[in-house]
């Protein structure tokens, strides 16, 4: 590329004579270019956006200058944009193709700088060879306009074929620096434009976002509200065991929570039993009207009008129909039937409500809602009765069951008891039969105990009673004289010699001269025999068996009778006879 | 034939005579010795057997022992055991004759009476026929015994 030194216009072998009739010529074409220069600033100022910039730039640019066509390609993150002015009707779908690879030649990605330069001009007819752009390009200008857009802008030829001049290249990088500048405000603008669009999205994407997150706080105030009550009557109701409590609990919860003034309960069994009421701020007729058949049968015909909808076990209904609220019992301006299992239903009502709104789906939600945990709790209350009903009768069978243990284990021991006297009485039955039909030692021993006591009692109480132990074996023992020594006494009959055995045996043999005294016949013998003699004699005796001290016994008679010199012959006949002493026979 | 002497002597008939026979004689006997104690101690004394501090408790004891005895055999209760202890009494009562017999003691039986004709081995005999009666009392007496009744009320308790 070369640029022309010279003036557009003024040919350069000009001399100095003829300079002073150029200059005003070259002053008004200054004064054109200036003017151009300043329409095209004040065309590009009023522009509204890049395409409509390049629309007036091109011609404002072309026709001063008188070039023959001219093209403008904008290239920007959104796509090519071209513009082109001078060119047959294909023109504009070769730019298409080519276009970006035209931009991407002057702004290649690599090179790109970080900060935005000036616009690049080039003029010169080698830019015509350029395969890049159209035949006849003269002039290119190169436009950074930020770091994704580029516009690239090419001019033809001059209609008189000259080249175009310092001063028109003057020209043109003016119009270079004002497009560039118009080119970025316009960017700008549509960018703050995008921007602005953009945030205004978002600003309505936050109010709605905003607005749901309201809604979700709201909706998960009321869940709150909803849990809390919840869980505020499940615990109010978790501890209570009795029915009736549990009605008067949750009547009272109710109208708490919906604001009513007034409530009632009835729970109804199967049969005819007695229903449970629960009733706050009615009149006490209401609690009769309700346990009454009437009202019974006023409820129960709900259940019956709804048919396919009547709450079966654990199910509750709401009862939204005017006509039907007004057919039940007890006023009531909200009313739910229940069913607790296949035998208990019932109904509550609530009246007067404070606010005087009706109640909202939510609000009726939250009723079936708890009237759901008050069902759970009634069945529970039912089961825990229930329960204490079986536990109470097993303790009564198991006291039963334990007096009847007792018994049987005393009727077991009384069994055992007459089973092991039975078998005593068996057993002493036929020790009985045994001794009676053999000889026993227990018999034996009976009879003799039996003989020894009677003989004893007969002996001692009888006319002809004895000792049983004879009296010479606690007496003294008498006197006694060897044989040797009572031998000469007998023989010189200084000494007396009595035979106190009896007659039987003396006449089987005896001491000579003895006198035989035996004691049955004392008296008699002695009387004859021996009552003359004196006291001082000497009486010698003998007479002794194993079985009878004959000898002492006799020896005791004549003692008492007086007789001091008694003696018994040691040894009695046996030791006489020993010693060889006569014996007569 | 001798079948028929062993059916007649194994019959209780003749049981019952001798039980009868020997209840009665020892209670016949008895009675004369509780009278006389004193008479019988001596004649217990004169057998020279029986320790001489033992005599009068044996002629108080023994009499009442035979009366006993004879009076159950007669009744027909404890049959057996009362036929033993006469058994046993006879026994002793036809040894201590024997050793007599043998020391030629000049004694009577005094059985019966304290004086009897002295003892010979005629009172052995006596004695050896009053032991076969009461033995024949003891294995073959079966009828006319209160214990029957008695035993009969028992196997109804029994049963």
């Amino acid at each position: 590329m070369s640029t022309s030194k010279t003036m557009p216009g003024i040919p350069a072998a000009t001399t100095a004579a003829g300079l002073d009739e150029r200059q005003p010529l070259a002053f008004e074409h200054r004064i054109f270019l200036l003017k151009t220069l300043y329409e095209a600033s004040g065309e590009l100022a009023t522009a509204n956006n890049t395409t409509d910039i390049l629309n007036r730039f091109l011609p404002t640019t072309m026709g001063p200058l008188g070039l023959t066509f001219g093209f403008a390609l904008l290239l920007r993150p959104t796509g090519l944009h071209i513009e082109s002015l001078g060119f047959e009707k294909n023109a504009r779908a070769h730019f298409e193709r080519t276009g970006a690879a035209l931009v991407t030649k002057f702004f290649p990605e690599q090179t790109r700088p970080a900060h935005i330069e000036r616009p690049c001009v080039l003029v010169g007819r080698h830019l015509a060879k350029d395969p890049h752009l159209p035949p006849g390009t003269n002039a290119v200008i190169a436009i950074p306009i930020d770091a994704t857009s580029h516009a690239v802008l090419g001019f033809g030829p001059k209609l008189t074929d000259a080249p175009i001049s310092e001063v028109e290249d003057e020209l043109l990088r003016g119009l270079a620096a004002n497009l560039s500048l118009a080119l970025r405000k316009a960017c700008n603008e549509e960018l703050i434009k995008n921007l602005n669009s953009t945030l205004s999205k978002k600003n309505q994407w936050m109010e709605q976002a905003l607005a749901r997150m309201q809604q979700t706080q709201e909706e998960l105030a009321r869940r709150a509200f909803q849990l809390m009550t919840l869980y505020e009557t499940a615990f109010d109701l978790s501890g209570i065991t009795d029915p009736q409590t549990v009605l008067y609990t949750f009547i009272l919860r109710l109208m708490g929570t919906f604001s009513y003034s007034n409530g009632w309960i009835a729970l109804y069994g199967p049969g005819g039993s007695q229903p449970d009421i629960a009733s706050r701020n009615l009149p006490p007729e209401t609690a009769t009207t309700l346990a009454s058949a009437q009202g019974r049968n006023q409820i129960l015909a709900r259940f019956v009008e709804l048919k396919d909808k009547m709450p079966r076990a654990n199910q509750s209904y709401l009862l939204s129909d005017h006509h039907a609220l007004k057919q039940l019992p007890a006023q009531a301006d909200t009313a739910v039937l229940f069913a607790v299992d296949e035998d208990w239903h019932g109904a509550i009502g609530l009246g007067h409500s404070l606010s005087g709104d009706p109640m909202d789906e939510e609000t009726k939600h939250l009723l079936l809602s708890l009237a759901g945990t008050f069902l759970v709790t009634l069945a529970n209350t039912k089961r825990i009765q229930m329960i204490e009903r079986l536990n109470t009768d097993l303790a009564a069978r198991n006291t039963d069951l334990l007096t009847t243990l007792d018994k049987l284990t005393s009727a077991k021991h009384e069994i055992s008891l007459l089973t092991e006297t039975r078998q005593r009485i068996i057993g002493l039955v036929q020790g009985e039969v045994a001794r009676v039909r053999r000889a026993s030692w227990l018999d034996v021993s009976l009879i003799i105990i039996a003989g020894a006591v009677l003989g004893l009692l007969f002996n001692l109480t009888g006319p002809s009673g004895i000792d049983l132990i004879p009296p010479s074996v606690f007496e003294p023992a008498p006197t006694t004289i060897a044989a040797p020594k009572a031998h000469p006494m007998i023989r010189n009959k200084t000494a007396v010699i009595i035979d106190a055995r009896p007659a039987e045996f003396h006449k089987q043999g005896h001491i000579p001269q003895a006198v035989n005294l035996p004691q049955e016949l004392f008296d008699f013998v002695y009387s004859m025999k021996l009552a003359d003699l004196a006291p001082e004699t000497p009486l010698i005796i003998y007479g002794r068996t194993i079985s009878r001290h004959y000898d002492a016994e006799v020896a005791r008679e004549l003692e008492l009778l007086g007789h001091e010199n008694i003696m018994v012959l040691k040894g009695g006949l046996a030791a006489w006879e020993n010693a060889g002493y006569e014996v007569t026979r | 034939m001798i079948a028929g002497f062993m059916k007649l002597l194994t019959h209780p008939w003749p049981a019952l005579a001798f039980r009868l026979y020997i209840g009665g004689l020892f209670v016949y006997a008895a009675m004369y010795k509780i009278n006389y104690a004193a008479e019988f101690s001596a004649t217990i004394a004169s057998y020279r057997l029986a320790p001489y501090w033992a005599v009068n408790a044996m002629a108080v004891f023994m009499p009442w022992t035979e009366i006993i005895c004879g009076t159950l055999l007669i009744l027909g209760l404890r049959v057996k055991s009362a036929a033993a202890l006469v058994t046993a009494l006879l026994t002793v009562f036809t040894l201590a004759i024997i050793i007599n017999l043998l020391r030629n003691a000049p004694i009577s039986c005094g059985c019966f009476h304290t004086i009897e004709d002295p003892i010979s081995w005629w009172t052995v005999l006596r004695d050896l026929t009053w032991i076969a009666m009461t033995l024949h009392v003891y294995h073959f007496d079966a009828i006319l015994r209160i214990d029957q009744l008695f035993i009969g009320k028992l196997k109804r308790i029994e049963s």
